[in-house]
């Protein structure tokens, strides 16, 4: 009897392809994503649904496309089919690509699976990180499939039964309607028109503003067609989402299975930005009636102590790491930093930004605060102390709370939710026990698909041999967990890319071409995941170096190229080592830009983090003119 | 057939719209749709064209084919549908939005509404369409045999 047949006679028919879905959806997107889906929206407004789209479209074509195949060749991961199709080099190629889109994503799940633990119950950052390890090490290796399924399915239920009931909730008090997501259009006029007093009253700052429903304005159309086209991809081959759909089922199963899916992630995904609207209304609303600085909303407190929300560059949670710096015997801002960088490296970024006087501010109202303070002793530190430096050196005279002072990271807002919606403290757990369980979810399954990256026939050996591997990318991951990197989604969006290039070509196209041929299917994921890892690693790394490589295919403007070469001359004229330093670190921070400037290190303007726009489909035809010449030649033998 | 001819149609459409014919015919029908739909529109356009002529082949491929190569063909031509469909969904929706954005409903901006709701609807009602129409197609492959 063949493994097909053996997996197809294995399937259980009463098996509930509902069931299966909502199981599959449970395990579909990186947690640090989906809990930052509304904040993104409210970052940019209309460029950021694309997160959305590509997400949708990526669910869609993994359950119709990809995992189809991969049930057809009688397996239940994307390694075991390239093995099976394409012979052992692909599946370890492919193993290589999974664990390099893993690793990232595992660490952006801990990092989120804390700092909401953090948030919501005091729970100390690194004992956290290594909870959900321990946690989710034990659910990968102690639940059956059928078991773990049914676990993701109740933990995405309550995670978006949440999420709905929270929306429904803002509805209710922004606008008095009991079916949110048919009926925030009101919601999205109310914003234009605070929008309009904002800009009249000069409370927003350009670089970061974007008129909420306007496309374009924060992305270009490429970029955004380049994220949508990079998400899509990267989420079909997620080998945890496919393994899912597949396991067990036949092919007519799995595609039902996967529309399923697409059903239940399309209901929090659509949820998304109603709640972004509501949420914007609420803080449009506190900065148009010109709230004052001393005079904080609560919801900001949360996103604050997480350090998701910045005001001036400064929040609750730098002041409660530099309290703990200067308790531990730092005094100078940059002793102080040097200990933030290593335990709080997104706030030891905002920290070496900050102006000299905010910095002496934080510190002597750091040395105010006790081991033992209190939530409420810190938070009039900060009101007290801290903002009115900060406010002053910005030059924000008045002390208002503007949309220029006010930085809301993405997975902010969800912290903020509750607060914004008057929710009671139960729904607020409850939402935060959902995250908190949506990510260990993630994270176990993550290690999962590291663990079947042997195959389901494998020896035992070579199945112990996995699960060291899955063991070791996990703490690799926590250990940069516990670093506190900032830009998750970034760096979730860099990870999804590097899949879509390095395994879309080979599964995608591959599995379904006949004519294709192991060493095009090799040929595809090396150049795939090549091209993308060189755009994304050479424009963050040498992004200078990028740019002159490069500058034909650069989308810079005059004034930039000017720039950059005052730059190059101011590398060349300096009189000391320090000094060319400084002038190189410059160089390369015009290159690479920042959030609000983009860079001239770029092929066409298209953002770092999306290279497998360009990956994938040179992959593609890598699969194609490899496999047509291989096939010839092995015609010709 | 019917493809075919109303792709090529549509292609000569596009050929001469490029070659500027419009603006070249006298009095009140000199009109140049070029600067109008610009050249995504064209690309657009000539892309239509190229599908229609191409569905038209694949439906006399299937025709005149059985069995196994039938089946191939008809999963081939639901899968490029199925990716086109989904690529139109997630990439032209966002694309077009701008203008659809003058046309409010409800107070919901159309082209934003589209990109935030109902491209995402239109998501799952194709997923379950493709899966539908598949497994039919697999259905009948297998009754044939």
């Amino acid at each position: 009897m063949s493994d097909a047949s053996t997996l197809a006679a294995a399937s259980n028919p009463t098996q509930s392809i509902v069931g299966g879905g909502l199981s599959a959806a449970g395990r579909a997107l990186p947690a640090s994503l989906l809990v930052a889906l509304p904040g993104l929206v409210v970052l940019a407004g209309f460029d950021n649904l694309a997160f959305g789209l590509g997400l949708l479209a990526g669910v869609v074509l993994a359950g119709l496309l990809i995992a189809p195949r991969v049930a057809k060749e009688g397996v239940a991961t994307i390694t075991g089919a390239l093995h099976r199709r394409f012979g052992r080099a692909a599946a370890i190629l492919a193993g290589i690509v999974v664990v390099l889109v893993v690793l990232p994503l595992l660490a952006a799940d801990f990092v989120t699976v804390a700092t909401v633990a953090q948030s919501a119950f005091g729970s100390p950052y690194l004992a956290a990180v290594l909870a959900a390890l321990t946690v989710a090490a034990i659910a990968s290796v102690a639940f059956g499939e059928r078991a773990f399924g049914y676990a993701a399915a109740a933990v995405y239920f309550a995670f978006a039964a949440s999420i709905v009931l929270l929306l429904v909730m803002m509805a209710a008090k922004s606008a008095g309607r009991l079916a949110p997501e048919l009926a925030y259009g009101s919601a999205l006029t109310a914003v234009g028109e605070l929008e309009e007093r904002l800009l009249e009253n000069q409370l927003v700052d350009f670089e970061t503003f974007s008129v909420h429903v306007t496309p374009f304005l924060r992305l270009s159309q490429r970029d955004v067609a380049a994220l949508v086209f990079a998400l899509a991809l990267g989420t079909a081959v997620l080998p945890q989402l496919v393994s899912a759909l597949t396991f067990g089922r036949r092919p007519a199963a799995t595609r039902l299975a996967g529309a399923w899916t697409a059903l239940f992630v399309m209901i929090v995904l659509i949820a998304a930005p109603a709640l972004a609207a509501y949420a914007k209304l609420e803080i449009y609303g506190a900065i148009a009636k010109g709230t004052p600085l001393s005079a904080l909303p609560s919801w900001l407190e949360a996103p604050l102590g997480a350090g998701l929300a910045q005001i001036h560059g400064t929040s609750i949670a730098m002041l409660k790491e530099v309290a703990s710096a200067v308790r531990g015997g730092a005094a100078d801002p940059s002793a102080i930093g040097d200990q933030l960088a290593i335990h709080a490296l997104a706030i030891e970024q905002s920290w070496r930004t900050l102006d000299e006087s905010v910095k002496l501010a934080v510190i002597e109202a750091a040395k105010s605060l006790s081991a033992n303070a209190t939530s409420d002793e810190v938070w009039r530190a900060y009101t007290g102390s801290v903002l009115p430096a900060a406010a002053s050196a910005a030059g924000n005279e008045a002390g208002i709370l503007s949309q220029a002072a006010l930085v809301l990271d993405p997975a902010g807002l969800l912290l903020a939710l509750p607060e914004l919606a008057s929710a009671p403290s139960w729904l607020a757990l409850a939402m935060a026990v959902g995250v908190i369980s949506v990510g260990v979810v993630m994270a176990a399954a993550f290690m999962r698909s590291l663990m079947s990256l042997s195959g389901e026939h494998a020896a035992a050996k070579t199945k112990w041999a996995s699960a060291g591997l899955a063991l070791v990318i996990a703490l690799l991951a926590a250990g940069f967990a516990t670093l506190r990197p900032g830009e998750l989604v970034t760096i979730c969006v860099s990870a999804l890319s590097l899949a879509a290039a390095g395994l879309f070509p080979a599964l995608g196209l591959g599995l379904a071409w006949k004519r294709a041929t192991a060493a095009g299917a090799i040929a595809a994921i090396v150049v795939g995941a090549g091209v993308t890892l060189y755009y994304d690693i050479g424009i963050q790394v040498f992004p200078a170096a990028f740019y002159k490589t490069w500058q034909g295919f650069s989308d810079a403007g005059e004034m930039a190229i000017e720039e950059f070469n005052a730059g190059e001359e101011a590398v060349v004229s300096a009189e000391d080592a320090d000094a060319k330093a400084t002038a190189l670190i410059a160089l390369d921070d015009l290159a690479r830009g920042t959030p609000t400037r983009h860079g001239l290190a770029n092929w066409a303007g298209i953002d770092s983090a999306s290279g497998a726009v360009f990956g994938a489909p040179v992959g593609i035809l890598t699969l194609i003119l490899v496999s047509l010449m291989t096939r010839r030649r092995q015609r010709a033998e | 057939m019917f493809e075919i001819v109303l792709g090529l149609v549509v292609i000569v459409g596009v050929l001469a719209m490029l070659a500027g014919v419009g603006g070249m015919l006298p009095g009140s029908a000199g009109f140049d749709p070029l600067p109008l739909l610009g050249y995504g529109g064209i690309c657009l356009l000539l892309a239509v064209g190229l599908l229609l002529i191409a569905a038209g082949f694949m439906r006399r491929a299937i025709a005149r084919h059985s069995g196994e190569t039938r089946h191939d063909l008809r999963t081939a031509r639901l899968t490029y549908g199925g990716c086109l469909g989904a690529a139109a969904l997630s990439l032209a929706v966002p694309l077009v939005a701008g203008p659809l954005n003058v046309v409010r409903i409800d107070g919901f901006p159309l082209g934003y509404y589209l990109a935030a709701q109902g491209a995402l609807i239109w998501h799952v009602i194709l997923a379950f369409a493709w899966a539908g129409r598949q497994n039919a197609i697999d259905a009948e492959g297998q009754s044939d045999e």
